[in-house]
């Protein structure tokens, strides 16, 4: 998917474990792993609204679009 | 919507079509309505294990009412040349009387001969023993009586895989759908082999025997394990959307 999650980025300028903000957000850890390894389908502002609040941070700083497969796909030609 | 779901839809649609084709042209419908109708407690005769046709009426009837008889024409019972020779019917053969004018004394009678051997294979009955089936036709009931046999015995198997899954709230997960995909393909062969198995019976017996005042008919399809079968297929596709749907709903954050 071309939407990167930079969680553990921001996770580490915090200096927060993921069980610490898994317990401030109230997702599992599994499911913050799901989100921060990029299994995730989907978001819900909810969660993102709660992660933004215990990282102090902006919805752009966890989430980061790139082009890079539509970029290897234009390589090829 | 996927390839699959589109081609099972169009199937689905075709066996609808096909069905009131069937049921339209079946001799049931389009023929004459007189039937015989087989009454297995009228006339019994215990001694000889006789048993008589003893009315027809406007109602369909076909020659599985009674099973493990075997079929012969005669004014007087026993005296007719066929009486040897063991004419057996399926389900899947019907006889229409056609000759209104029938003598009383013209009747069918049907009786039922202990002595000779008899196997059941999925309503097919097969008979061993003086003017029994020819090669062809009896390696023919054999192999599809078999082939249906299969069908029956694996749909039973998927679907109580199916059901103790469903128990387990294990719905919309990839065994499921391949379980019901593949009980819906199964019907739908069964479908075509019963089929053919009637063609054979039909072709057989049409050929080799004749009745006085009866004609022998094609007799109905059963048009049940089509439409079961094909909406299966199709079943099997929504659950498939339902899955990935789950999926979805499962890696939302």
């Amino acid at each position: 998917m071309a939407i990167i999650v930079n969680v553990d980025v921001m996770l580490a300028k915090r200096k927060m474990s993921s069980q610490e903000l898994a317990e401030k957000v109230g997702i599992t850890p599994v499911n913050l792993s799901v989100l921060k390894t990029g299994k995730a389908k989907a978001i819900r502002f909810s969660t993102l609204d709660a992660i933004c609040k215990a990282l102090n941070c902006q919805p752009g700083d966890i989430l980061e679009y790139s082009d890079e497969e539509n970029a290897d796909e234009a390589d090829k030609f | 919507m996927n390839k699959k779901l589109n081609t099972y839809t169009r199937f689905f649609f075709l066996s609808i079509v096909v069905s009131f084709v069937v049921a339209t042209f079946t001799p049931e419908d389009t023929l004459s309505p007189v039937h015989i109708i087989f009454d297995k407690h009228s006339h019994f005769d215990d001694k000889d294990f006789k048993m008589e046709v003893v009315s027809t009426v406007d109602s369909t009837a076909h020659v599985n009412n009674l099973e493990r008889v075997f079929l012969t024409t005669g004014a007087t019972f026993g005296s007719d040349s066929r009486s040897n020779q063991n004419l057996v019917f399926t389900q899947n053969v019907s006889l229409r009387r056609c000759n209104h004018e029938v003598d009383d004394n013209s009747f069918i009678r049907i009786y039922n001969d202990s002595e000779q051997g008899e196997l059941i294979i999925n309503e097919a009955t097969l008979v061993f023993g003086a003017g029994a089936l020819p090669t062809w036709t009896l390696i023919a009931i054999v192999v599809l009586g078999m082939a249906t046999l299969s069908c029956y015995g694996w749909i039973v198997i998927l679907v109580i895989r199916t059901l103790r899954n469903i128990r387990r709230n294990n719905i919309f997960v990839s065994e499921v759908i391949k379980n019901i995909e593949t009980v819906g393909k199964f019907f739908a062969v069964m479908f075509f082999v019963r089929l053919l198995l009637q063609v054979v019976f039909y072709l057989y017996v049409s050929s080799n025997y004749g009745f006085h005042d009866y004609q022998v008919t094609f007799g109905v399809i059963s048009k049940t394990e089509l439409l079961l079968g094909t909406g299966l297929m199709l079943l099997s596709q929504i659950f498939l959307m339902g899955k990935d749907l789950k999926e979805d709903q499962d890696l939302t954050i």
